[in-house]
């Protein structure tokens, strides 16, 4: 039995009706340079990924819809990033120090977007975000960004907990690599959200 | 509750110090210059006992957006908007010292402060600064809800009317947090042993 099918019969692998209109917003998850500086330890060869995000943040922009930017940010200390940083010492590449956590070319955000500093992999986690969603009238999110096992998976779970409507672009998130990238798709799409290609997501938020 | 009930139910206590910032304070006139004098003395002794100092200050967005209604309907937040405000003198930050900026009234909403004080073993949280029945009160209560003991120091906490200091005080005393003397609390931080 191919695994679709298995879920499937489980009572998983279930569907949100896109075809209602909803009103939507994009997040763009920690899109900065330690991915794609060759130089830090930390790149992902998400190149492709990455391009993807950008055709994505201009289509937002152009069918005005609110979009919210995040990154990781921690005291030079550790201290917020407490037992967090204690098990990933890969945090040391995202703090302001580091050359390699500034916005990658395109993917900074601009006057009229939402810049998010979050301390978790969810950007629901310990910031505002839902509270800023609500007030905004949002009901279904986009997702994109970095990297698709760790933030995406944790805010489009997250999503779905606090009420809205996760959509995972899936050309438009990336992992280190090809298999945690696709078995993550695959278990988010069984459990928490829909996937979309940019394309389709284009179309969803009703451009050309 | 005495210094010693209290360091007899916490083993690490940190201060928290909320909206210590001259626009918040000055306008409180002598109750708020009370309330940094008092604060200040919890501070220095806190740090000498090697305990964690935070600060929670407003920050908005330019536009306020991330302060939703609350931003809205309350005109005078527009003073945290965009940059922040300069600290009470001698209640600055120290370099260390971390600095978590919200965007509502509790500095336990929207925010990983709550994460931070459990990741350091912390499990009392002493409330100073400003505004009694804001701030404070809404911090007190989450610091209650996250699973600390709250405390707040009478004297170095102020509002912008007696009546709503001691209201807040009260009802922070009947139902939700140990109200304290700046003494006592200096008292307390040499009767627990950091972990």
């Amino acid at each position: 039995m191919r695994a679709t099918d298995d879920y499937t019969r489980a009572g998983l692998q279930g569907s949100l009706d896109l075809g209602v209109a909803q009103p939507t917003a994009l997040i763009v998850i920690d899109p900065v340079e330690c991915y794609t500086d060759p130089a830090c330890p930390l790149y992902a060869g998400v190149e492709e990924s990455v391009a993807v995000m950008a055709d994505l943040l201009a289509d937002a922009h152009e069918a005005g819809v609110p979009v919210v930017i995040t990154r990781l940010g921690h005291h030079p200390s550790g201290l917020d990033a407490s037992v967090y940083g204690r098990k990933i010492p890969a945090l040391r590449w995202y703090l302001e120090e580091s050359p390699y956590s500034g916005y990658i070319d395109g993917l900074a955000p601009g006057p009229r977007d939402i810049e998010l500093v979050k301390q978790y992999p969810s950007a629901f986690v310990h910031t505002t975000l839902a509270s800023t969603l609500t007030f905004l009238g949002i009901r279904r999110l986009l997702i994109a960004g970095l990297s698709t096992s760790g933030c995406i998976r944790a805010t489009a779970t997250d999503a779905l907990q606090y009420g809205f409507e996760p959509v995972v672009v899936s050309d438009a998130v990336g992992d280190r690599l090809e298999e945690t990238h696709t078995g993550n798709l695959f278990d988010i799409r069984a459990k928490s959200a829909e996937l979309l290609t940019r394309r389709e997501a284009r179309t969803l938020l009703g451009l050309a | 509750m005495t210094a010693a009930s209290i360091a007899g139910t916490v083993r690490r206590p940190a201060v928290l110090v909320v909206d210590a910032a001259t626009v918040v304070v000055d306008p409180l006139g002598a109750a708020g210059a009370a309330a940094v004098a008092g604060a200040t003395v919890v501070v220095g002794a806190a740090r000498q006992a090697g305990l964690l100092v935070v600060h929670s200050r407003l920050a908005f967005r330019a536009d306020g957006l991330d302060g939703g209604h609350w931003f809205r309907r309350n005109p005078g937040l527009a003073v945290h908007a965009g940059s922040m405000p300069p600290p009470c003198p001698g209640l600055a930050p120290a370099a260390s010292e971390l600095v978590v900026t919200r965007s509502f009234p509790s500095a336990f909403f929207g925010t990983s402060l709550a994460a931070t004080l459990r990741g350091a073993a912390v499990d009392c949280v002493v409330l100073v600064g400003a505004t009694t029945s804001g701030g404070i009160r809404a911090a007190a209560i989450d610091a209650l809800q996250n699973g600390f003991l709250p405390v707040v120091v009478a004297d170095a906490v102020a509002d912008a009317t007696t009546t709503a200091h001691e209201a807040a005080l009260n009802d922070l005393s009947a139902q939700y947090a140990e109200v304290c003397s700046a003494a006592l609390t200096t008292d307390l931080f040499q009767r627990v042993r950091p972990i």
